[in-house]
């Protein structure tokens, strides 16, 4: 049983990372990009200046954004690589937005590898006269000469460091300024082409890469490597919009995702329990109809509906006024904070009561179904015939011998309802304005927050393997057949 | 054996609960008491604030009260002593003669009010750029250099942290001589106490090295505010001469140039920004990233208002309280809190269970709410707060107008007769009536009705579909086939083409698709016909950028005055993202925006704007429709009410609350 245990414990390690895999690739190819506060999540639609692209980059940067996911062949890039899209989108013939745009993004992504290609487009296409294609050439390369600072966020950085930092932001000061008015003096351009060709000169070797180099680029300089690197050192970044590290997020969501989730599953065994043994003991009889009938409407009736009506039903902004019993949502009221303990766990049980009854009511049906098969199950078998050919009361039978086995099979499931604990239900939480997980995975996936999105997987992922593994050993524990060797 | 050990347990546990159910009760007891002799505290400092108030009103009265700190100086008498650097120059700002404080109502009590798009993503004011965060934090707690008259004249710009500036004749350098003895509100959300944030203890003067800090984060290149930095592209330098003068150049003379010093950002408080969460000051070349992460960007914000952010909960409350030491007037209301929600639905729920004060209403909620009532017979009435006088509601005209706009770039549209007819052909008096349920009024132009820079005299076109059908032959558009469509032969290639095009809307509501069809319907009476094509926002903008469209139904937030480039630049119209989407394109209002640009006097800059409005008016590029009310409702203890002329339309400044 140990060595079975440890062996499974084991087995989860590259399945994890296997799924870690898969989700950051989905993820990340998946359409539409993200963008900081100041963008809409589309990048193709988004108005922005120059100003708004320079903000833009800085965000791709810290969050690696201007990196390929899995394999970076950036370095392979060729100057018709780079000067084909430069000139769809200086030729005038194109008239397509569309096709501008994503020219446009395609050079973008190219960053910082494009240079030598730019600086080389830069100079020819000044000594042939054509004067957009380099203006749009030099705006690329101003882009793409912009270096990210080394490890900005240390937060005590060395000597070394400072240097190192200082002599990169002076040189991104320095290219920033290394520009044009398109349309200026022949002189001022004439100028502004030498300085570049100049800088590029003396940083040449920096784009040419050895085979080493190549490895290194084509594996690590990814957004995958990147993350992965963080991930081992359990580091799992920093929210794309708010800024603030995703774990202490994810743990300031989980108590009021818990509280409703953990509460909403006990209520339901607690009601559905009771429930399942009287059907089972009086199957088929008309009482056992009607409450199976009635689970069934409540199972179909959506979430979304209820809560809404018993919100304009029976909250405070009710229109009768004999019904005004619950607050209108909310997890706690607005000065909680001056109750007593004893008051504040009340306070929130009261504002709990539509919402947990919401989430409650649809899994009354397959609980209690569960349980009634379960318990016909063993009201079958041959050992309660014998306790009741021994003549022990009924109730002792159900009670004591039936109900105790055919309690098994729903807690048993309780295992599997584990990750779906800590994922909350984003209706009802949207609806009763209930700050847990549910919201939060929703408006992380609206706003494209790479981050939080998969340190949420990632938690669901281990409590999923944590649970099937569980669910495994509960068989074991409670049926002496079942053996793992 | 196994049953006498079970009793003895059983046993056991029911003593522990026994004891522990004891213990909470006398915790229970212990904390009550706790928080009565907090409460009785809280009560004492009130009475004392009151206290407070009274003792600074008779101060107003002549009474001078010295508190050992520096003066605050608020009019420019007091600043009399002051050397200025050019006395020659007149002072740009107006003194600000505004008061709404009234000595005889209530002070104090809280003001409810709701917050519905979720928890903030942070409260840097430099980097979040949310509508609640400006309008209900930061309207409050920050304060720029000068201030709006919202209630009376938002053209003139009065003293606010600055009392002076002084600017050259072409507008490209200001000398701001702030305001001396202003203090920053000490920084909620940290533990002042602890010894780790001693150094953020103060109090800390607001001075001429927090205006050029803010401009530097401003100007950062590092810090990820591009939709800011792209008005301050021309700003050439920006310094202190000493602590209380900042002197601003620009590159260019533009007019803009004053309003953006003056009122274009807050100023923010540098010994908070600067620095990390131990009080080390970041390093000079990596202070804009760091900037953009601040570890008290999720946590508050600090201001010189006369507000303060005293406390936030994420999925709670958002907590302002007067600042009791403001150099201004003072609010009445002492509190504001906000509770954070997700559903905008739930707004009316919370109003109606007095869970907040205020609110806006949707159209059909109001309609569902109050309207439908009105016929009703007052018997049947249900008990709602809205029917028996316990909230009141007004309905204000929004700062924005929805349009249809025709895309003049395509030959259907070209020709300005055909834009006017289609005009003539949208029944708009009666869509505001019917579908929109009098929700609005008639769009005057690109300006405000009732704003200087609209033009008075320029006629609103009446629904006349005989007049449409007149302009329509006007412009060569017949039936000559007899199949009911008018045809006409755009190309000049022999072929005549019917007249028939798509109108693209945005499916955000049912009116919308409700009086594109009114429109449709109206249309074929003249023969024409139009096809609806109704697509969600990300498609609908990206075939606006992409300018796939004949014509569609578009909105524009309104500001006073305003910088018409963007919208009516014919250069707007080429660009791929230009928002110049019907492609207007005119010679005299293309001069005319720049000139305006470069126009500092006040009544020529009206005169341009009004040329404009009837430019654009005569070209009919748009089909100016709605400007939209927002019914906004407030309890009866809600006082004083009123409404400034730009945003943000609920401003509680003047506003009082009348307990019991």
């Amino acid at each position: 049983m140990k060595a079975y245990v440890i062996k499974r414990l084991l087995m989860m390690i590259p399945t994890f990372l296997g799924i870690t895999l898969l989700v950051f690739v989905v993820l990340n190819f998946a359409p539409g990009r993200p963008g900081s506060a100041n963008q809409s999540g589309d990048i193709a639609t988004d108005l922005r200046g120059e100003q708004t692209e320079a903000s833009y980059l800085i965000f791709r940067e810290q969050f690696n954004l201007d990196k390929p996911v899995l394999f970076n062949t950036l370095f392979a890039l060729k100057i018709e690589d780079v000067r084909a899209p430069l000139e769809t989108l200086v030729d005038p013939a194109v008239r397509d937005a569309a096709t501008k745009i994503s020219a446009r993004q395609q050079l973008d992504d190219f960053g910082g590898y494009a240079v030598p290609h730019l600086a080389a487009v830069v100079a020819q296409a000044h000594s042939a006269g054509q004067a957009s294609l380099r203006d749009a050439a030099v705006y690329f390369l101003r882009k793409g000469a912009h270096q990210p600072l080394v490890r900005p966020f240390d937060p005590d950085p060395s000597p070394e460091l400072r240097a190192t930092n200082r002599a990169l932001d002076a040189e991104n000061a320095y290219v920033r300024q290394l520009r044009y008015v398109p349309g200026a003096p022949a002189d001022e351009i004439d100028n502004v082409v030498r300085l570049w060709a100049q800088w590029f000169g003396e940083r040449a070797e920096r784009w040419q890469y050895s085979s080493r180099d190549k490895m290194r680029i084509f594996f690590l300089e990814t957004r995958f490597a990147n993350y992965f690197e963080n991930l081992v050192r359990l580091d799992f970044g920093i929210s794309l919009v708010t800024k603030e590290p995703v774990l202490d997020t994810l743990i300031s969501k989980l108590p009021y995702s818990l509280t409703l989730s953990i509460g909403s599953l006990f209520l339901a065994y607690l009601i559905s329990i009771p429930l399942g043994i009287a059907s089972a003991v009086s199957k088929d009889s008309p009482a056992d109809r009607v409450t199976t009938v009635v689970l069934f409407m409540l199972y179909s009736l959506p979430g979304f509906f209820v809560a809404t009506l018993l919100l304009t039903l029976f909250s405070f902004g009710s229109d009768y006024e004999s019904l005004r019993w619950f607050p209108t949502g909310g997890f706690r009221s607005r000065d909680a904070m001056q109750l007593t303990s004893a008051g504040q766990v009340r306070d929130i049980a009261y504002h709990l009561v539509l919402p947990m009854f919401c989430m409650t009511y649809g899994s009354l049906a397959s609980l209690s179904r569960y349980m009634r098969t379960g318990l016909l199950d063993v009201i079958r078998s041959d050992y309660v015939r014998t306790a009741r050919a021994k003549g022990l009361p009924e109730f002792q039978v159900i009670g004591r011998h039936a109900v105790r086995n055919g309690l098994l099979p729903i807690l048993t499931l309780l295992a599997g309802l584990l990750p779906a604990v800590l994922g909350g239900s984003v209706i009802i939480e949207y609806i009763f304005g209930i700050p847990g997980m549910g919201l939060w995975i929703v408006d992380s996936i609206f706003a494209r927050d790479y981050n939080a999105i998969m340190v949420v997987q990632l938690f669901s992922t281990l409590l999923v393997l944590v649970g099937i593994l569980l669910t495994d050993l509960s068989y074991a524990l409670v049926d002496p057949r079942i053996r793992f060797e | 054996m196994q049953g006498r050990s079970g009793l003895i347990g059983l046993a056991l546990l029911a003593g522990i609960l026994i004891v522990l159910a004891f213990q909470g009760f006398q915790l229970q007891n212990l904390e009550e008491r706790l928080i009565l002799q907090s409460r009785q505290l809280q009560a004492l400092g009130e009475s004392s604030d009151r206290l407070g108030a009274r003792v600074a009103e008779l101060a107003r009265g002549g009474l001078s009260i010295s508190d050992g700190s520096a003066p605050v100086l608020r009019g420019e008498a007091e600043y009399a002593d002051i050397e200025v650097r050019n006395p020659e120059r007149p002072n740009l700002l107006a003194p600000d003669t505004s008061s709404y404080a009234n000595p005889n109502v209530p002070q104090g009590a809280t003001l409810y009010r709701g917050w519905a798009s979720g928890d903030p993503k942070g409260f840097n004011p430099l980097t979040e750029n949310a509508a609640e965060l400006s309008t209900k934090v930061e309207h409050y707690v920050l304060e720029g250099l000068s201030n709006q008259l919202t209630f009376s004249d938002p053209a003139a710009r009065v003293q606010r942290l600055a009392w002076r500036v002084e600017g050259n004749e072409d507008y490209t350098e200001f000398i701001v001589y702030l305001r001396r003895g202003v203090k920053w509100h000490p920084a909620a959300g940290v533990d002042l106490s602890d010894e780790r944030y001693a150094w953020l203890r103060g109090p800390h003067e607001m001075t001429a090295s927090d205006v050029v800090f803010s401009f530097d984060m401003l100007m950062n290149p590092q810090v990820e505010n591009g939709f800011m930095k792209s008005y301050f592209e021309d700003l050439e330098s920006w310094e202190a001469l000493d602590d209380y003068t900042v002197r601003f150049v620009w590159k260019q003379s533009l007019f803009k140039n004053f309003e953006n010093v003056v009122n274009g950002i807050h100023v923010l408080p540098e010994f908070l920004w600067a620095y990390d969460e131990n009080g080390e000051r970041f390093p000079d070349e990596t202070i804009g990233l760091r900037f953009n992460q601040h570890w008290y960007g999720n946590k508050g914000t600090v201001g010189t208002g006369p507000y303060r952010l005293a406390s936030y909960t994420p999925g709670g409350t958002i907590e302002l309280e007067r600042n009791e030491d403001y150099w201004g007037e003072k609010p009445a209301i002492k509190r504001i809190v906000y509770s954070v929600y997700t559903d905008p639905k739930r707004t009316l729920l919370m109003l109606k269970a007095r869970e907040i004060f205020v609110g806006g209403l949707r159209a059909s909620q109001y309609r569902e709410e109050i309207q439908r009532w009105e016929d009703v017979p007052k018997e049947q009435w249900p008990d709602s707060p809205f029917l028996n006088g316990d909230i009141e509601c007004s309905l204000q005209p929004d700062f924005a107008y929805s349009y249809i706009g025709w895309n003049a770039d395509k030959p259907i549209f070209a020709d300005r007769l055909v834009r006017k007819a289609m005009t003539h052909a949208f029944n708009r008096r009666e869509i505001i009536d019917e579908i929109y349920i009098g929700f609005g009024e008639l769009a005057p132009g690109p300006q405000m009705r009732g704003s200087p820079f609209n033009d008075p005299d320029i006629p609103i076109l009446e629904w006349d579909l005989g007049r449409a059908a007149e302009l329509l032959a006007e412009a060569g558009w017949q039936d000559t086939n007899a199949d009911g469509l008018l045809d006409k032969d755009l190309d000049g290639n022999g072929t005549r083409e019917n007249f028939d095009f798509t109108l693209l809307i945005y499916a955000n509501s049912p009116e919308t698709a409700a009086y594109a069809n009114v429109f449709k319907d109206d249309l074929l009476k003249i023969g024409v016909r139009m096809s609806i094509d109704s697509a969600e926002w990300s498609l609908m903008q990206k075939r606006m950028n992409e300018k796939k469209f004949d014509a569609f139904t578009g909105g524009w937030s309104i500001s006073w005055g305003g910088d018409p480039y963007q919208l009516w630049h014919s250069s707007q119209a080429d660009s791929a993202n230009g928002s110049n989407r019907v492609a207007f394109r005119n010679a005299e209002a293309d001069a005319l925006i720049l000139e305006l640009r470069k126009t500092f006097d006040p009544d020529e800059r009206i005169a341009i704007y009004r040329r404009l409005h009837r430019l654009i008016n005569d070209a009919e590029a748009y089909t100016f429709f709605r400007v939209p009310y927002a019914a906004v409702c407030w309890w009866k203890e809600v006082k004083g009410v009123k409404f400034p002329l730009v945003r943000p339309l609920v401003d509680s400044m003047p506003w009082w609350i009348e307990e019991g």
